[in-house]
């Protein structure tokens, strides 16, 4: 039986029901078209989130406390170039007890500021251009002065670190307040003594020597601690580079209670907690916050 | 080349009851018990795995060294077996006993089974009393900063004696550092 054998009522719809066989399948093709090309977008977004360089919130503190010179000296790269090289910032502290403390200090980050813009990814370069650095105040101070000094260097959201002495470059991340850079204090040569004679490690820190520096800028032949690799960092991190006169009046636990929604309300959060303790000894202290914000174009 | 670094303290205490354990080929294996609930059991494991690691390891796959230990521990025992080389890292964990590797920058848990490595790569594995003391960006920030598979662990140890003198419990954890060229940078 042909076709023509079906009636032109039979006819019509079978032609209906084609037609619309056919709308369903164009139908189909151009949702599932549609449906690849929105995945296909979203993902894009979600790559490009990712790939979303970490702006930098900046502010900083720099006080005196009580003492009778201000030692501690800063440096913080200019904004303006936080695209092209990210931003660097520098915590120099001179050391007490010592001549010169801030003429070493100041000389240390003029120094550093001229190195500026240095390669995020030649970390042993700049290591080695800090050690020439120290090298310098050796020739000229002869080991009468000294000082310690952190420096971070943020790119897009990777951060590298660098440290002489035993100044802080503290990282909080979820509330929680790690410090990064080992210190160079005669305390870690006792540890490292007393652990290979197998006993505990009370007495490193029973030692009056204990926390004295073992290396510094301006000692002979420098050992610059630095990140070999860059760190990873992420959307919320808070940087605060900072003298030891932060730390030895706050401890790592209460820090983040002094965190504001800015980096410049954290810094002054800071600097009043030190100020309200009101100690009698209390050391210069300064420091710079840097805070880690990815903001979603 | 893996670069290896083992730590093992009594934390004060009157004896070392863990047990680590390293062996070098073509390949190395590495062994951490956990031995302070379970004695017996260490020194069990302690005869096993040193005439393993003395002898024969170097024809033994690693699911041969896995089934022989899984007959002399028992199911709640805290172990860790780790088969590492250039390019791969197989483990077995146990209870408490767990690695992280740094790698990009990033720090991340090591599971079970295998895993590639890359030159650079940084690995450690310990007891979670060695990691009690330690958040993952301390254990990153050290591993970043560490010229050596030793000083990685002495900045660990560092925060770890900042923290408790190194009093209460026995330590034990092994540090490696993947290196597939010479270019071990030591300071002049």
């Amino acid at each position: 039986m042909g076709l023509s054998a079906l009636s032109s009522q039979s006819k019509i719809a079978l032609f209906i029901l084609l037609i619309l066989i056919v709308a369903v399948i164009v139908s189909l093709v151009w949702i599932s078209r549609l449906l690849i090309e929105l995945i296909r977008t979203a993902r894009i977004n979600d790559a490009k989130k990712e790939d979303d360089p970490l702006f930098a919130d900046v502010a900083y503190f720099y006080e005196r406390g009580n003492r009778e010179r201000q030692e501690d000296s800063l440096y913080i790269s200019h904004l303006d170039d936080y695209v092209d090289y990210g931003i660097m910032a520098c915590v120099s502290d001179g050391m007490g007890g010592l001549k010169y403390g801030s003429e070493i200090s100041k000389f240390i980050i003029d120094e550093i500021e001229k190195l500026f813009p240095v390669n995020f990814y030649d970390t042993e370069a700049m290591a080695d251009a800090i050690k020439k650095i120290s090298h310098k105040v050796f020739e000229k101070y002869s080991r009468k002065g000294g000082a310690t000094l952190v420096i971070v260097h943020v790119f897009k959201d990777m951060l590298n670190f660098y440290s002489v002495g035993d100044s802080n470059i503290l990282l909080i991340r979820n509330r929680v307040a790690t410090c990064l850079n080992p210190k160079q204090n005669y305390s870690c040569v006792l540890i490292k003594n007393l652990v290979l004679e197998g006993k505990t490690t009370e007495d490193a820190y029973l030692n009056k020597k204990g926390r004295a520096l073992v290396d510094f800028m301006g000692n002979n032949n420098t050992r610059v601690n630095f990140s070999q690799t860059p760190m990873r960092l992420l959307d919320g991190d808070i940087l605060l580079v900072c003298s030891d006169g932060v730390t030895d009046a706050i401890s790592l636990n209460s820090l983040p209670n002094l965190l504001g929604a800015t980096a410049k309300k954290t810094a002054e959060n800071v600097k009043l907690a030190i100020r309200m303790k009101n100690f009698a000894k209390q050391d210069n202290y300064s420091g710079i916050v840097i805070k880690l914000i990815k903001y979603n174009f | 080349m893996i670069e290896t670094y083992t730590f093992s303290n009594n934390g004060g205490l009157p004896e070392y009851n863990d047990e680590v354990f390293v062996g070098f080929g073509s390949f190395t294996v590495a062994v951490i018990v956990n031995g302070m609930n379970n004695r017996e059991m260490c020194r069990r494991v302690s005869l096993a795995v040193n005439r393993v690691l003395n002898n024969e390891f170097e024809n033994m796959t690693f699911d041969d060294m896995t089934y022989l230990l899984s007959k002399i521990v028992k199911h709640n025992d805290e172990y860790a077996v780790i088969r590492i080389t250039d390019e791969e890292i197989e483990t077995e964990q146990h209870g408490g006993i767990r690695g992280y590797l740094v790698k990009n920058g990033e720090i991340v848990q090591i599971t079970n089974g295998l895993q590639k490595i890359d030159n650079e790569d940084r690995i450690i594995f310990a007891t979670d009393r060695f990691f009690r003391y330690l958040n993952k960006e301390a254990i990153l920030a050290d591993a970043v900063t560490s010229i050596s598979a030793e000083e990685w662990m002495d900045f660990m140890i560092n925060r770890i004696s900042d923290i408790n003198m190194l009093k209460g419990d026995n330590l034990s954890a092994i540090t490696f550092i993947v290196r597939n060229t010479e270019n071990v940078r030591v300071d002049p």
